[in-house]
């Protein structure tokens, strides 16, 4: 049984191996989910495994992000190189990166990150068809499940004994983006689910779920067959891990010894089940000083003069070749979201007057030169029906740029009705009804067991219907099931492993947002499984939407309109009260980002909505591309809107001029004004 | 009765090229496959009641026989973790001999036997000029037994079989990286096929070359996993 600890830094190592970790794990400045804590360099990563080497130990390697295309060239050529360190494993989540890695560096084992999300044999089966060696499970695992998976013994399972926990599936989080405007899946998490939230005049932690610390299943843990027991806290006090990696040592070694005195009030998560219990997520948090943990609170969000962010991490960034990219695009709620990305892909994420339409260019100023380093590229974002928000924006952010600089505006030249490929996601037969009548024709629909696929397509006859395969089943031993029903039909797959069953059965296979499908190595995984098209990612906006179909050539659906998911999360959360379409709400309000939040809950499963701002309705383009479907996701939304909507969407106006320029430059702005650093 | 064949199933792509074709002649067309080996592009076509002709130089493949094809794997639980099939040395995986129908066997299975003329010859080195709507190939380029034709060559020949208004599609390998110059020149470089139909009477439809390859599994006569950097093109001949 391995005992698995962070190496948050050199002296986080070296604690947990003196501890007794028989194996640690750390990541780079780049390409992993902690990019926050005190990572390693590639110099100080080969002394580290040299080290971990000579002690005996193995050193993983953390590569658990999904990566963009220019970013995973340098991490091929990177740890590709003859003079890269022989780490003992690479913790992977992206597929693409995956294959690639088991193409070029074949000697190298690949350890599946749980933010891939495998949970039933059909994943694993996957995976081990894909080289990987090993499988580290979602901490929404119950013992029940960890032993079910590890018994079947197609490929060894680890699993998380102690740290933090996501509000949502790992690897499912939406809410970390929509807030800071950074990807949970892109290493940018804040802990905003850690953050204080305001209900009903009531301050708590309201979407924090509890730490877990299992100590006391580790006899069974270990009885399960799985080889390597997981401690998290890379950015965690080195005095609290090495205390933590003893007392989990020790039980490993003699589970008899396990001391009651010394067991935490943490909580064992999700590991004996109860999913639907409401405890999981309470109102604050109790003995925080007992725990030591230092969780992030929104104070250290708060900037000055009307200005929220988060400061940049400035001390890894070298002192040449520094600068920063700055898009300004509107927010859901009013007001303006600033961007500054540098060179190293830090994101600064501000909220400029919020609430308010006008931008105010001493706001931008006030964050815009971090650091006082060059502005490489500007850009303004925002949707076509609002122009002179547009013009607005170009013109604050031209302000803030040398004058020799030439702001270049593109400006409406030919308009016209447009009738958008358009597709609609629906969860009732109503809202079907009623976005059919209102002209769309392109239903996604769920289809699970027990339903009849013939009772969706009689009823909606002159649809293209495209049925949606479950994200979740933890029992799956295979998807046959979906598989026979889907014979000859469209389908979306959830999960990777439901599209090798569905290739040359169902007549249409696409691939949603969750595959995590961000560059073209992933692209061409899904391609040759038979994927006919993809979903872009929410955290994308439709410019990087446009470019990556223009580059993959695979016709990508992009949200547009509706409430989209905050992320998948395994609890059900309490009813507070009824709202008027007979569906349960807990209202939140997050005060410090300004951004009201409204939680959902359906007697099933819980679904987080953005309260009253919807995602705005978007003036269409009809010549975006020929790869560019847009999507409505109308899941949440009464039929009197979805009516609204769709018909909004089908005759809004477009601008041709403006979007053939820009697939003709393939570039991703709407509007660019700078192109090149002073 | 609807028979599989043992190389799986065509890409998305290749449906979407039949639909277009079918769009664009109605059902007055005839197609030419190069390389049908047991009729995984052509029964597609014989379905929809076109005509095909199919070049093979493979007999078991057309005509049925014993062909090895890898076992199915990781349906059982295992006694104990094995190597990943994908291991170090990248070994073959298990295999076994099976009986495969073959493109005549599943003709005569699904009834579409008049919809095929079957050519056991070398298409490349075939005297016969005739002209197609679509002449379809997947990685007949880089087959082995072309080792020694220049690819050009087989390129032009391959433009000489369609007739005005056809259509061009080819599937074809490229060097797993560009850096990788030890292939043969029948891997076909980035950016290599498209000066073929840099020209007035040809008109390129779609042009994929991924930057990356991508794995696949053990399959019929290539008993261990490997990876391929597959491009495709669709090109119109429109003069």
């Amino acid at each position: 049984m391995e005992l698995l600890a962070p190496a948050g830094s050199w002296e986080a190592m070296v604690a947990c191996v003196e501890a007794g970790a028989d194996a640690v794990y750390g990541g780079l400045p780049w390409w992993n989910a902690r990019q926050r804590a005190d990572n390693f360099s590639i110099d100080s990563l080969g002394s580290a495994v040299d080290w971990c080497h000579g002690h005996g130990r193995r050193f993983y390697l953390t590569l658990n992000i999904l990566l963009r295309d220019p970013e995973i060239r340098d991490l091929l050529e990177v740890v590709t190189d003859g003079a890269f360190p022989a780490v003992d494993a690479l913790i992977v989540a992206d597929v693409g990166l995956m294959d690639q890695l088991r193409c070029s560096k074949p000697e190298t084992s690949i350890h599946a990150s749980t933010q891939f999300g495998a949970q039933n044999c059909t994943d694993l089966h996957w995976l081990r068809a894909r080289g990987v060696d090993r499988v580290i499970l979602p901490r929404e695992a119950s013992l029940e499940e960890i032993e079910r998976l590890a018994q079947t013994k197609i490929l060894p399972v680890e699993v998380f004994v102690w740290g933090s926990r996501c509000f949502c599936y790992s690897g499912d989080c939406r809410l970390n983006g929509y807030l800071t405007g950074g990807s949970g899946d892109r290493g940018c998490c804040i802990g905003v689910c850690r953050h204080t939230y305001v209900r009903a005049d009531v301050s708590g932690q309201w979407l924090y779920p509890e730490d877990i610390d299992v100590q006391k299943y580790v006899r069974q843990l270990i009885q399960t067959g799985i080889v390597s027991l997981k401690i998290e806290g890379r950015r965690r006090r080195i005095d609290q891990l090495a205390d933590v990696v003893r007392r989990y040592r020790r039980l490993i070694d003699s589970p008899e010894t396990f001391e009651l005195s010394r067991v935490s009030n943490r909580s064992h998560g999700w590991l004996m089940g109860g999913h639907s219990a409401e405890h999981h997520v309470r109102a604050g948090r109790a003995n925080l000083e007992t725990i030591g943990d230092e969780p992030l609170t929104t104070d250290s969000l708060s900037g000055g003069g009307g200005v929220s962010g988060y400061a940049l991490q400035t001390q890894r960034c070298p002192d040449s070749d520094r600068f920063i990219d700055l898009l300004l695009r509107p927010y859901d709620c009013g007001g303006w979201q600033l961007r500054a990305t540098t060179h190293q892909g830090e994101v600064v994420c501000a909220v400029l007057n919020p609430g308010s339409d006008p931008v105010d260019p001493p706001a931008v100023l006030s964050i815009s030169p971090v650091n006082g380093w060059p502005i490489r590229e500007a850009r303004v974002e925002g949707d076509g029906s609002i122009g002179w928000c547009m013009r607005e924006a170009v013109d604050a952010l031209t302000k803030i740029l040398p004058p020799e600089r030439e702001a270049t505006w593109l400006p409406s030249r030919n308009r016209r009705q447009a009738t958008p490929l358009l597709s609609v996601e629906v969860s009732t037969r109503e809202q079907a009804c009623a976005a059919q009548e209102c002209g769309a024709t392109v239903l996604i629909v769920p289809f699970n067991k027990g339903e009849q696929v013939s009772d969706w397509e009689e009823h909606f006859p002159a649809a293209e219907i495209i049925f949606k395969m479950p994200m979740f089943d933890w029992k799956s031993v295979g998807w046959e099931f979906w598989a026979e029903a889907m014979e000859g039909r469209r389908v979306l797959g959830t999960r990777w492993s439901q599209l090798d069953v569905l290739h040359g059965r169902a007549s249409l296979i696409g691939g949603e947002s969750s595959l995590g499908i961000w560059n073209q190595a992933a692209a061409e995984v899904a391609r040759v499984r038979g994927v006919g098209f993809i979903t872009a990612p929410l955290d994308w906006s439709l410019a990087e939407a446009m470019r990556f179909a223009s580059e993959t050539q695979l016709l990508t659906d992009v949200t547009i309109a509706g409430h989209p998911t905050l992320g998948w999360s395994r609890t059900q959360w309490k009813s507070e009260r009824s709202g008027a379409d007979g569906r349960h709400y807990i209202d939140l309000l997050n005060t410090d980002l300004r951004v009201p939040l409204r939680i959902a809950c359906d007697s099933t499963d819980i679904c987080e909505v953005l309260a009253g701002k919807p995602m705005p309705v978007a003036g269409l383009p009809t010549d975006c591309g020929k790869f560019i479907r847009f999507r409505y996701a109308a899941s949440h939304d009464a039929p009197d809107t979805v009516a609204t909507v769709v018909s909004q969407l089908r005759h809004s106006v477009v601008d041709l001029e403006r979007w053939a320029h820009d697939i003709r430059n393939q570039a991703g702005p709407r509007v660019r004004i700078l192109q090149s650093s002073r | 009765m609807k028979t599989k064949s043992i190389w799986g199933y065509p890409p998305r792509s290749y449906t979407d090229l039949l639909d277009r074709l079918s769009h664009a002649f109605g059902s007055r067309w005839i197609a030419c496959v190069v390389g049908a080996s047991d009729g995984k592009f052509v029964l597609p076509l014989t379905r929809r009641g076109i005509h095909v002709t199919c070049y093979d130089v493979d007999k078991t493949a057309l005509f049925g026989g014993i062909k090895t094809v890898p076992t199915t794997r990781f349906t059982e639980p295992q006694q104990d973790y094995e190597p990943s099939p994908v291991a170090r040395a990248w070994p073959s995986v298990p295999s076994q001999q099976v009986q495969i129908q073959g493109l005549v066997g599943r003709l005569e299975l699904e009834g579409l036997s008049q919809w095929a003329e079957i050519r056991c010859t070398d298409y490349f080195r075939d005297s016969r000029e005739d002209q197609f709507h679509l002449v379809f190939t997947s990685c007949s380029l880089q087959y082995k037994w072309n080792r020694d034709l220049d690819p050009m060559d087989m390129i032009s020949r391959l433009m000489r079989s369609v007739c005005t208004g056809g259509f061009l599609a080819m599937d074809y390998m490229m060097p797993l990286e560009e850096r990788h110059t030890w292939k043969p020149p029948q891997y076909l470089r980035q950016g290599v096929i498209e000066t073929m139909f840099d020209r007035k009477d040809w008109q390129v439809l779609f042009l994929h070359e991924p930057e990356y390859p991508v794995f696949e599994a053990a399959h019929v006569d290539r008993p261990n996993d490997h990876f391929h950097r597959i491009g495709q093109i669709t090109v119109q001949r429109i003069q």
